[in-house]
């Protein structure tokens, strides 16, 4: 059997068509054939055990790099707590007519879901809220929520004013004169969600007007206008009129970065939710969701990436997309587990992206960057990461630039809010920027990472309903 | 033409032959943790060269398929990525083997500027491709190449004839010269 493959790949031909189907198969995953290459491969696991004795030659810069995160790590957790509480600060709303008579409950964004319009969020477990309660950031309405989570106590799903099926009643202000209503909803056009001045769909109520803030102001009877009501007065934008076909509509343009713009949102509800819970659902810092990891081997043979393959202790609950750390710094991600094995992206590996927050020198209001991405390692080692700073709308205070600290944000499921990425400089302007960033822990260096763990499901009955399962 | 070396011997022999290209993979990975490793030569490519100069074509299936495993242990491209590189590396490496003499110094060097820059070439491609976003940046690829293959070169040039009597390898060469 074995002499007849032999003979059949001294054909030249034969094997040039292997080689060609391969390739196809390795352009376009095919998961049988992923999968039985997964198989072929499985013995790399103890390969990688072979150059273990390598890892020995770097002992003294691991232990330094060991050391120095170890140790900065009580000023780190403290600063990183006092950008958390800047961040939660930015979230919240300013005008004081907009907190009067109201409680709000800060809600941490998890992920955006498939469908780019849907935000899971979490908030603490118990705190009263119920579908249909309005989500606002800062002054700005941003959706509601659509459904709480049963399996996931403390998990719900937002619906963002972008979504195509939502509208909410709104007026529209000028000056001098009465408010106007207007019904606003869904992204005209299919505009990319990540142009940052998107323009919402509207339509008038009763006499139609050319412009005007558009604020918020539900109607309706019964309690779940009741509950949408706590928004009203929350800024939504600035009616205009777009010609479309030739024809003008009337359509509210946003200054709100609906793509990447929310890591931290606001469920606003009554008085009485201002008490609800603790201010955040959950602790960067929380030992108990931390487990330690062998890296099998500092280096990677492939040039322009910087992965590393981790032997995880038996049992932890690691999931792809999970944060790697040491102290409070960030090193990368993990990109798949196989049993007690997983592979992990470092920073400067083209296959890590992550969301973050900018604190700016001299400036007091973090600036949440949304997503950013490894481009890779350049030749004086600096991590290059790409970031696009979205449109803003005129009206809008210049966006903040200048030398800043780089951290997680919420937004990825797996990576805490808080963690140290580096420093960098923030430049100016909107577009595409490819940013220099010194890393606050060179990840080239360690042996042993810190690994998010997965939360561990509870176990309910399930005859018992939960107390936020009912509206 | 030499004596034909027992199956026993060669297994041993290709055992040998990954133990030394993970070792090569490995040190390749080290020698480039801190930078972006451009020019740091594919050792493990290039052993896997210097033993096709000296086997049968048959014996490019396991050589490609152990080569790809020295790869997958030490990095982290997915093993179908691996497997189709590293068969098209050596496959034209075979197929210069035609008009080159690969045990000598210049046709050594020569084909394996052409692998390991080919096989650099397509792992930047293939990433590419499979990303999210399908970006595909051939010149990038063509750039990102082109360190790797004159380094991969210069240590076949340097280090042929060594790596050819690597202990253990003697069973894999069944051509006479």
């Amino acid at each position: 059997m074995g002499g007849w493959v032999l003979s059949w790949f001294r054909s030249r031909t034969i094997v040039l068509v292997c080689v060609l189907m391969l390739a196809a198969l390795a352009l376009h995953p095919f998961a049988p054939a992923e999968r039985a290459a997964g198989i072929l491969f499985a013995p790399a696991r103890w390969l990688a055990e072979l150059a273990r004795p390598l890892g020995w030659l770097q002992v003294r810069t691991v232990r330094a790099a060991m050391s120095a995160a170890e140790a900065a790590l009580p000023a780190e957790r403290e600063a990183s707590r006092a950008l958390l509480a800047a961040q939660i600060e930015a979230a919240l709303p300013t005008d004081p007519a907009l907190r009067e008579g109201r409680g709000f409950l800060v809600a941490e964004v998890l992920e955006r879901l498939t469908d780019k319009d849907l935000l899971r969020v979490r908030f603490p477990v118990g705190a009263g809220v119920t579908p249909d309660m309005p989500v606002v950031c800062r002054d700005t309405y941003i959706g509601r929520v659509r459904d709480l989570d049963a399996a996931r106590p403390g998990e719900g799903v937002v619906q963002l004013v972008t979504d195509e099926s939502l509208r909410v009643g709104a007026e529209v202000h000028v000056d001098g004169a009465e408010p106007v209503s207007i019904v606003v909803g869904g992204v005209v056009g299919g505009q990319s969600r990540t142009e940052g001045i998107l323009l919402l769909g509207a339509q008038h109520g009763e006499r139609p007007v050319l412009t005007g803030t558009v604020r918020v102001r539900e109607t309706g009877p019964g309690d779940r206008a009741v509950r949408r009501a706590h928004a009203d007065g929350f800024r939504l934008g600035r009616l205009r009129e777009l010609l479309q076909k030739g024809r003008p509509m009337p359509v509210v343009e946003t200054g709100f970065d609906y793509g990447h713009g929310l890591s931290q949102v606001v469920l606003a509800g009554g008085p009485e939710l201002a008490t609800a819970g603790p201010l955040l659902a959950e602790d960067a810092f929380d030992e108990s969701r931390w487990c330690t990891a062998r890296v099998l081997l500092a280096g990677d043979s492939t040039p322009g990436r910087r992965t590393r393959r981790l032997s995880l202790p038996d049992g932890a609950r690691v999931e792809a997309g999970a944060a790697l750390s040491v102290g409070a710094r960030f090193l990368g991600r993990v990109v798949r587990v196989a049993g007690s094995e997983a592979g992990a992206a470092l920073l400067g590996d083209s296959a890590l992206e992550f969301s973050g927050v900018a604190a700016i020198e001299g400036c007091a209001v973090p600036l949440h960057m949304g997503l950013v991405t490894s481009l890779g390692v350049d030749s004086d080692g600096a991590i290059e990461l790409g970031w696009k700073s979205p449109a803003q709308a005129p009206d809008a205070p210049p966006r903040p630039s200048g030398r800043a600290r780089i951290a997680t944000s919420s937004g990825n499921r797996g990576v805490p809010a808080g963690l140290w990425v580096g420093t960098c400089v923030l430049p100016q302007g909107e577009g595409h920027h490819v940013l220099r960033l010194v890393p606050a822990q060179d990840p080239a260096d360690l042996l042993r990472v810190a690994v998010r763990l997965a939360p561990a499901k509870p176990a309910r009955d399930p005859d018992e309903p939960g107390e936020e399962d009912s509206p | 033409m030499r004596p034909a070396h027992r199956p026993a011997q060669r297994v041993v022999g290709w055992l040998l032959f990954l133990t030394w290209a993970v070792w090569l993979a490995a040190l390749q990975g080290l020698w480039s943790r801190h930078s972006a490793g451009t020019w740091v030569p594919d050792a493990a490519l290039v052993l896997a060269i210097v033993v096709l100069a000296r086997c049968e074509t048959a014996d490019l299936v396991p050589l490609a398929v152990l080569t790809a495993l020295a790869h997958a242990a030490t990095g982290g491209e997915p093993p179908l990525v691996l497997l189709a590189g590293a068969f098209g590396a050596l496959f034209l490496a075979l197929a210069l083997r035609d008009a080159l003499e690969l045990s000598g110094p210049i046709g050594r060097t020569v084909a394996t500027a052409l692998a390991a820059g080919a096989f650099q070439a397509w792992l930047s491609l293939a990433r590419g491709v499979r990303a999210a976003h399908g970006d595909v940046d051939f010149l990038g690829a063509a750039s990102a190449a082109l360190p790797v293959a004159i380094a991969s070169a210069l240590l076949a040039l340097a280090t042929g004839p060594l790596l050819a009597r690597l202990p253990g390898l003697t069973p894999l060469r069944s051509r006479s010269w």
